[in-house]
């Protein structure tokens, strides 16, 4: 007996050895991905919320850095040319100029080259014997570059150090020009400054034979001339006291760094440029440069992008936020019954609050990478396409600004997750227990509450176009411009929001059918149930309709010609942003409207049970959702236009452009007209034999 | 002795009140739609007590259930239950009371399983955060499934279980905190009466193993054959059912 014993208790101790134990965490886990489609529809919006407002940023700063680059590498330099006579003037006229260009640029304007050429030479003696016809005839410039080593590759021989190359005169030249000439490695040759005198001024040995690394480097400025003699600066000072007839001439060239120019600040340095400018210009001196006029140009163009992207983005946030919540609440009403259990065993409602938090948390923490991947690979996408953006542009304080930005943005989807759940933990089991069904409020109270709502929306919406902003943007301090840049966004918000509270959903709804008679009742019966999927719809077309709009009457072409990155930037960031709120809007619309499917299946379960067909009750629910999308189409469509006409850099509209404008709007509209059709009827479909009385049966 | 948690057994009935009901009354609704679905009950149960509550449907059983349970507040009166006063008591020792002093056991079972989670996890679901080791809760937890038959279903989630399986499960999850107050609400509603025997059977033996008292609302007459005494409500008012005041000589028959 007691083996019996002793042997069941063994059987005992293994099985509790073997069990899997529960822990708080692995509670809020299971609870949270008990119904898997909810999981992963939460889990793309959250990826898609976080992703939005680090993208569209870290896009513009790539577009407006690499816009700069551009800017810079086609218009970033300053030449100086002056006549120099000797080592000493030269000396001098470099460092009047080289302290001129510091004290007014700072770090700007980099040196980059400092040469003098003289000529033309004409070879008379070649190791002693006099020259064939090929090297007589041909014109050479004697010429010093400084830092030549480090713009040339040596294919023989060496470039000696200035003034150390032995006894005699030591010159180098490209390797073309020695084939030209038919000249070799350590040739002495003898040169005149006329050509065909009997007896050579000047003699140097050749040294060595170099090409240029790269043609296109800034350092030449225009292709090297490749009958050139190249020496130190104090043989070619030697050369000139040979009293050639045309002087030489001393060339300093700057260029324009973008690594040293902050993009916001371009004018600033546009407007230090022409200072120097006019102090450099004397009447023995030449300038030439066109990077002051570039830089204003990019500047005009690079705050239009960027205020319309920063204007998108913010759009964008908001927008993932309150796609967050109406599909994280009807994620938490499907969990509800379960929280409300854990409720009424006795959790404390901070207990059940945390194990609902945790879930929704670990939801996001999973959507982070995925979120950050997306980002990276349209970067790199957009990179490798050839339209001229490339993230090797981007400073570090660029990644860190978009780093905190997508923090910022978890924190505030954490902390909106934390609100819900909080709401999600006071629910009871006993539905008696909660409060009563809300009713519609009075209209004087809703058409109160969107007067104040709707008259802030327009002020905050018409701020940019006012006349004495753009005087306060100008003379206010830094944070103050880029929150003015927003407040077309928040106008939006406030707009929609006051729409939403008086505009009427039943409209479109006709009685004359069951399926009619069901939905005018629910949309009478309690008007704001679909206020949350109506306000997300609307803001996600007026976002669609703004970028429409930016993408046919975006910024004069030829403007954007000039700076192909940000017109690329702009386009890519309207584009790939109208996409993810499309897609992030259909979602909520979708998953709305698949909670209100269910709720209505076990609505009139007893109803099924006496005949009301599935199809009825189906039709019913896409009566409702035709409301929602009519009301979110002609709404969203006239707010949109209202934020493209308050945000966007919008040129004077030509005929073309016009109707460039208008295919992109009836295109945009037609597309999420479909999409929302589609996603629609995905949403309501209904079981056909699922049992409305069998509490698992439920669609 | 041990009980099936390996622990000393809760004392078994006792003199001594564990749950004390006066004057209570509540009502529904205000004005001329007030409803009055309990009138000045009078009523205490003793420790390890098993009582049933008979009446028809509306007369205020599930509203007594309720109160007891914590889930309503009582419009006036006063009950006290295991040092608890239902009538003052806050949100934070509403929600203790409810962890520790009483287990429910809803009419329809699934209304209090969490049915993703298996037999096992519903058990260990209210032990979470109790202080014991997680060794000693599934040790617990596997006593009270063994206990009420449902060891070979542990890793079984509700939607796999019969109804009569689900009952039992609820059983086991409603003492899984080992209360004072077990609460049923229509526990055999949905069993047939063989059914419901073997259930009111094993229910009795693990009851007087923890010493939990038991409140059990029921329609069906023959539950009265496995409890202490039966009270029947009507109108909201409770009376005792006629002979059984007390222990009536038969007794229970768990």
């Amino acid at each position: 007996m007691n083996a019996v014993r002793a042997e069941a208790n063994r059987a005992r101790d293994a099985r509790v050895a073997e069990a899997p134990g529960l822990t708080r965490a692995k509670l809020a886990w299971l609870l949270a991905t008990r119904r898997p489609g909810w999981a992963v529809a939460l889990w793309l919006c959250l990826a898609g919320a976080i992703a939005m407002p680090a993208l569209l940023p870290l896009l513009d700063a790539m577009a407006v850095r690499s816009g700069l680059a551009q800017t810079l590498a086609r218009d970033g330099a300053l030449t100086v040319e002056q006549n120099v006579s000797d080592l000493n003037t030269f000396n001098k006229f470099e460092r009047d100029v080289d302290g001129g260009v510091a004290g007014r640029t700072g770090s700007a304007l980099v040196p980059l080259a400092a040469n003098a050429t003289v000529g033309p030479l004409h070879v008379v003696t070649v190791g002693g014997a006099p020259a064939g016809p090929a090297p007589a005839q041909q014109a050479l410039t004697a010429a010093y570059l400084d830092h030549l080593a480090s713009h040339v590759t040596v294919d023989a021989g060496s470039l000696p150090p200035d003034a150390l190359g032995g006894g005699e005169t030591a010159v180098t030249m490209p390797q073309a020009a020695a084939d030209r000439l038919g000249l070799r490695l350590s040739d002495r040759v003898c040169f005149d400054f006329t050509g065909g005198a009997a007896t050579p001024r000047w003699c140097a040995r050749i040294v060595g034979f170099w090409q240029p690394l790269d043609l296109k480097d800034p350092y030449w400025g225009q292709p090297p001339n490749s009958l050139q003699l190249t020496m130190g600066r104090f043989d070619f000072f030697e050369l000139v006291k040979q009293h050639p007839p045309q002087g030489p001439t001393a060339r300093l060239r700057y260029w324009a760094s973008s690594d040293a120019i902050d993009p916001g600040k371009a004018a600033v340095v546009a407007d230090q440029v022409r200072r120097l400018t006019a102090e450099l210009k004397t009447p023995d001196r030449r300038l030439t440069t066109s990077l002051a006029p570039s830089l204003e140009s990019f500047h005009t163009l690079q705050v239009q992008v960027s205020t319309a992207i920063h204007l998108f983005a913010a759009a964008m946030t908001l927008l993932g936020l309150f796609v967050v919540a109406l599909v994280g609440a009807r994620f938490l009403d499907r969990e509800a019954h379960e929280l409300a259990v854990l409720r009424a065993r006795g959790w404390p409602s901070g207990r059940v609050w945390r194990t609902a938090f945790s879930g929704l948390a670990a939801l996001t923490l999973c959507a982070l990478p995925v979120g950050v991947a997306g980002g990276l690979l349209f970067v790199a996408v957009l990179s490798l396409i050839g339209s001229g953006i490339s993230p090797g542009w981007l400073h570090q304080e660029d990644v860190t600004g978009v780093a905190a930005a997508m923090v910022a943005n978890l924190v505030g989807l954490l902390a909106l997750l934390g609100l819900l759940a909080a709401g999600a933990a006071r629910r009871e089991l006993d539905p008696s227990l909660e409060a009563p069904f809300r009713s519609a409020r009075a209209w004087w109270r809703r058409a109160g509450t969107a007067l104040i709502l709707g008259l802030a929306g327009m002020t905050e919406l018409a701020l940019p176009r006012l006349p004495w902003t753009s005087g306060l943007v100008q003379h206010a301090p830094d944070p103050l411009p880029a929150l003015l840049g927003l407040a077309p966004t928040v106008g939006l918000i406030l707009l929609t929001a006051a729409i939403v509270q008086l505009w009427p959903l039943g409209w479109a709804v006709q009685p004359s059918s069951v399926a009619g008679a069901l939905a005018g009742w629910q949309l009478k019966r309690s008007p704001e149930q679909h206020a949350a999927a109506t306000f997300v719809m609307i803001l996600a077309v007026a976002i669609g309709v703004f970028a429409a709009i930016g993408l046919g009457l975006g910024p004069e072409p030829q403007v954007t010609s000039h700076q192909p990155a940000l017109g690329a930037g702009l386009g890519a960031g309207l584009l790939v942003g109208t996409v993810i709120a499309l897609a992030l809007a259909l979602a909520a619309f979708g998953l709305h409207f698949r909670s209100a499917a269910r709720r209505r299946f076990q609505e009139y379960s007893g109803m099924l049970a006496h005949g009301l067909a599935i199809a009825d009750l189906t039709r019913s629910v896409a009566k409702e959702q035709a409301s929602v999308t009519m009301s979110a189409l002609v709404v969203g469509s006239l707010l949109g236009l209202a934020l493209a006409v308050a945000g966007l850099p919008l040129a004077r509209p030509t005929g073309l452009a016009l109707q460039l404008a208008a295919a992109s709007l009836a295109s945009a509209l037609v597309c999420l007209l479909l999409a929302m059709l589609i996603a629609g009827s995905v949403a309501r479909r209904l079981p056909i034999h699922a049992n409305p009385f069998d509490s698992q049966g439920q669609p | 002795m041990t009980d099936v948690f390996g622990q000393p057994a809760f004392p078994g009935a006792m003199p001594g009140a564990l749950a004390e009901i006066r004057e209570l009354s509540h009502s529904y609704g205000n004005g001329p739609n007030q409803v009055e679905a309990l009138r000045h009950v009078d009523l205490d149960v003793l420790i390890g007590e098993r009582l049933a509550v008979m009446g028809r449907s509306g007369s205020g059983k599930t509203t007594l259930l309720n109160i007891l349970a914590g889930l309503e507040k009582p419009t006036s009166g006063r009950v006290v239950v295991a040092g608890h006063d239902l009538t003052r008591i806050g949100r934070r020792s509403r929600e203790a009371y409810r962890r520790r002093t009483i287990g429910y056991v809803w009419q329809q079972s699934e209304a209090g399983l969490l049915m993703g989670l298996t037999a096992l996890q519903n058990v260990l679901v209210p032990m979470l955060g109790d202080g014991s080791s997680q060794l000693a809760r599934i040790d617990a937890a596997v006593g009270l499934l063994d206990a009420l038959r449902l060891g070979d279903w542990l890793y079984y989630t509700p939607d796999q279980l019969t109804p009569a399986e689900m009952q039992r499960l609820a059983v086991a999850v409603a003492l899984a905190n080992r209360p004072n107050l077990l609460l049923a609400d229509e526990l055999t509603a949905r069993l047939d009466w063989p059914t419901a025997r073997e259930l009111l059977g094993d229910m009795g033996a693990l009851l007087g193993n923890l010493g939990t008292a038991a409140i059990i609302v029921t329609h069906d007459p023959r539950v009265a054959r496995y409890v202490d005494r039966t009270i029947v409500i009507r109108d909201g008012i409770a009376t005792a059912a006629a002979g059984e005041l007390a222990p009536g000589p038969q007794g229970r028959q768990w």
